[in-house]
């Protein structure tokens, strides 16, 4: 009996061991890009048909007016396409920002197209091999014959095309309370200066002037400090700064204008704007959706961020009565930043089978019907097959104020402060820091600046 | 030491064998990322692409150049020492009301170690949404015109970061509470008889008799508090995500910023070194002071 106990015991030993050499043996196999990433013009001089055989495609899209449109760009395209499924991934935008760079280098197998911000490391991301090249697709579809010329700002010089614009957005635009501002006789600002006389009487009267997002969700404050540099700097100069990560001549002279004048004299109107009371009192502590309650809520008068808020506000208060007013001038300067800055990536591990399919998916998305729906859900496509005017009884009215406001598609590009994760994460440190009051101008100048040679270094 | 021979050689085998798969789980969970982590602060690697060896380069970034570090360690020494003496202290004073045996006795000993399974991140939403300054908090200070002490409680860097504490110490009571509850069924109620009958009141005898009797528990409890409230990193991520300007950050968020959001691997493995090098610190200091030698359960 006892000689049975102790074979009984080494059989659960073994097992168990076993159990676990399979556990290991089982894990995913690691998934590395195909060596050749970049098709021969042979190979796509056929024009891109999708497979008959059902296949899917798995694509992460972020949560709002993204998914939005791509669910019924799913529906249009399904219907078309009746072998296809697009199976959307909805993530929050955090949550995606933190998600994808694993996503990408860890050859993720349940990803075959995803969204992405414009810029937003996807440079960094290619000169890794980590995104597929879409450079002969895009010629040979002739996807920037269709599109309006801001969109091919997003070709990496030296490398080419692994991002592809789907969408147009502008921010910030400062949205306000109408009968607010009529009971207490303001208008809405014309110059900067004028900011602050307008939430001194809103802060009079009871009302928090301009909710915000702080730390937590810091873009919205990066948002408005890109709309302050193309203020305080002039045009050529406001591009350099954008544009830094991606001039073949940059250098540590060329870094100085991370800590110009014209760059601090940002950062310190922005200071002056938190320390005077222009935003909601504890706006550091305020997320996304707590600044834009304040707002609904009726409790502040002014809310800041970018044009694809119309809709959302419109739901969260169907009767609040709400314009907007754009970003004012500054010493006659009311340049615009206004992008295409939605867009798409596609991994470079992505099987060769699926890849004419996406690039039908892409094409797709030029066409009238489908660059439609961008429109549907409060977004503005950069395919030249549809105008604005096509569309306008698809349009929510206040977007369509907006299109014509702005006028130019494309201006400056904000997309290049966000090629590298550092510079990216050490730019919205710096805007939330001079906001709080931990860092002064010059000591934001400075970060910026030595987060440059730091990349010059690498 | 025990010699191994034919006799005894199965046994030892047998022995192996049984806690061979726990080591090799520790291996492979805990002891390779720990070896890994350490080498790859010695790399420049973006978590992608290839590791770029700098030697000391990331060392003397943090001390010399991160304006970030000095702070975060400052307030995770903060964190562990007030979250310790306060879990310690709340749990204890739970351990001994709810050891007298009140009516309901066993209702309260749940209710108060309820938060300790709960997880972490739904509770710190639900007090960001209290101390919201629109939440339930200012609003019951507002019905009981205490507007004056209504305040933006998680968006000013004076109190934001002890508003952490306070909730981090309502969670965490009830683990010390439950080790002190099990410490106290060990004392013998004779010694208490004999305290009474001498004449000595409830306070004396907690302080005389309870206290030093449970001394080995609080050197472990102690010890255990410090070390994980020193790797903080959910419920002030949960909560401030390190803000407001910076007041409320620890090394475990700093570590999640550098590494995962700027994504410099090598650099965010340095802070991972000096978490770990300051909990060895801790412990070893508290192992000496506190003259710790018995195992938990001799009294």
């Amino acid at each position: 009996m006892k000689k049975m106990n102790k074979w009984f015991i080494w059989l659960v030993i073994v097992i168990f061991s076993f159990s676990i050499v399979f556990m290991g043996i089982g894990c995913k196999e690691e998934v590395t890009p195909t060596e050749e990433a970049v098709p021969t013009e042979e190979e796509v001089s056929e024009e891109a048909v999708p497979t008959e055989e059902p296949i899917t495609i798995d694509f992460w899209v972020i949560a709002g007016n993204e998914n939005d449109m791509w669910q019924k760009f799913k529906e249009l395209y399904e219907a078309e396409h009746p072998n296809v499924t697009i199976d959307i991934t909805i993530n929050e935008h955090q949550d995606h920002i933190d998600l994808v760079p694993s996503a990408l280098a860890s050859g993720q197998e349940k990803l075959d197209l995803l969204f992405h911000w414009g810029g937003g490391k996807t440079d960094e991301w290619a000169r890794e091999g980590l995104l597929l090249d879409l450079t002969q697709y895009a010629e040979d579809n002739g996807w920037y014959d269709q599109m309006y010329e801001g969109a091919q700002d997003y070709i990496i010089p030296g490398l080419g095309t692994f991002f592809l614009s789907t969408d147009w957005i502008i921010s910030p635009l400062v949205y306000y309370n109408v009968p607010v501002f009529e009971e207490l006789g303001i208008t809405p600002p014309t110059t900067l200066d004028e900011i602050f006389t307008v939430s001194e009487k809103l802060k009079e009267n009871g009302y928090e002037p301009w909710t915000i997002s702080g730390g937590k969700n810091p873009y919205n404050l990066a948002h408005i400090y890109n709309q302050l540099l193309v203020r305080f700097l002039s045009k050529e100069d406001a591009t350099k700064y954008v544009m830094w990560g991606r001039d073949p001549n940059k250098s540590a002279e060329t870094a100085e204008i991370f800590r110009s004048e014209g760059a601090i004299k940002a950062f310190d109107f922005l200071q002056k704007m938190a320390k005077e009371g222009v935003f909601a009192e504890g706006f550091s502590a305020l997320d996304f959706d707590s600044a834009r309650l304040l707002f609904t809520d009726e409790k502040a008068a002014m809310f800041g961020f970018g044009m694809w808020e119309v809709n959302i506000i419109k739901e969260s208060n169907p009767d609040l009565n709400f314009d907007y007013y754009l970003m004012p001038s500054y010493d006659g300067n009311d340049a615009m930043v206004a992008s295409f800055t939605n867009g798409i990536i596609v991994p470079s591990y992505v099987s060769e089978e699926k890849i004419p399919v996406i690039v039908d998916i892409i094409s797709s998305f030029l066409k009238k019907e489908y660059a439609a729906k961008a429109y549907e859900s409060g977004l503005i496509s950069p395919s030249k097959n549809i105008t604005p005017e096509e569309v306008s009884e698809l349009i929510d009215p206040m977007v369509a104020r907006i299109i014509a406001d702005v006028g130019k598609y494309g201006s400056i590009d904000i997309i290049d402060i966000w090629t590298s994760p550092i510079r990216t994460e050490v730019y919205v440190d710096a805007v939330v820091g001079v906001s709080e009051g931990s860092l002064t101008p010059e000591e934001a100048g400075q970060i910026m600046y030595d987060t440059a040679l730091e990349e010059l270094e690498q | 030491m025990i010699r191994i021979n034919k006799k005894n050689l199965l046994e030892f085998i047998t022995g192996y064998s049984f806690i061979l798969p726990g080591i090799i789980l520790i291996l492979i969970f805990i002891a390779f990322p720990a070896i890994a982590s350490i080498l790859l602060s010695f790399t420049k690697w973006k978590g992608y692409g290839d590791f770029n060896f700098v030697g000391l380069k990331n060392f003397i970034k943090m001390f010399t150049a991160d304006r970030f570090f000095y702070v975060a360690l400052k307030n995770s020494i903060i964190f562990s020492v007030f979250t310790t003496i306060g879990t310690v202290g709340i749990g204890f004073i739970l351990a001994v009301i709810i050891d007298l045996k009140v009516k309901f006795w066993k209702f309260y000993r749940f209710i108060y170690f309820l938060p300790v399974v709960v997880s972490v991140i739904p509770l710190a939403l639900l007090w960001v949404r209290m101390f919201d300054p629109y939440g339930l908090i200012n609003n019951i200070l507002g019905k009981m015109n205490l507007e004056q002490l209504q305040r933006v409680w998680l968006g000013e860097p004076d109190i934001a970061f002890f508003i952490i504490i306070i909730v981090t110490i309502w969670q965490y009571s009830g683990f010390p509470m439950i080790f002190f509850l099990a410490g106290m069924q060990n004392i013998n109620e004779e010694i208490y008889e004999a305290a009474r009958i001498d004449g000595a009141s409830t306070i004396q005898r907690i302080f005389r008799i309870t206290v030093p009797l449970l001394r080995n528990v609080f050197s472990i409890i102690i010890m255990l508090q410090l070390i994980f409230s020193f790797k903080v990193f959910d419920i002030v991520w949960a909560m401030t995500q390190g803000g407001p300007a910076g007041s409320t950050e620890v090394l475990g968020t700093h570590l999640y910023q550098v590494a995962f959001r700027q994504m410099q691997f090598g650099y965010g493995s340095v802070v991972a070194v000096i978490m770990f090098l300051v909990s060895i610190i801790f412990a070893i200091v508290y192992i000496r002071v506190s003259g710790y030698r018995k195992t938990f359960f001799e009294i």
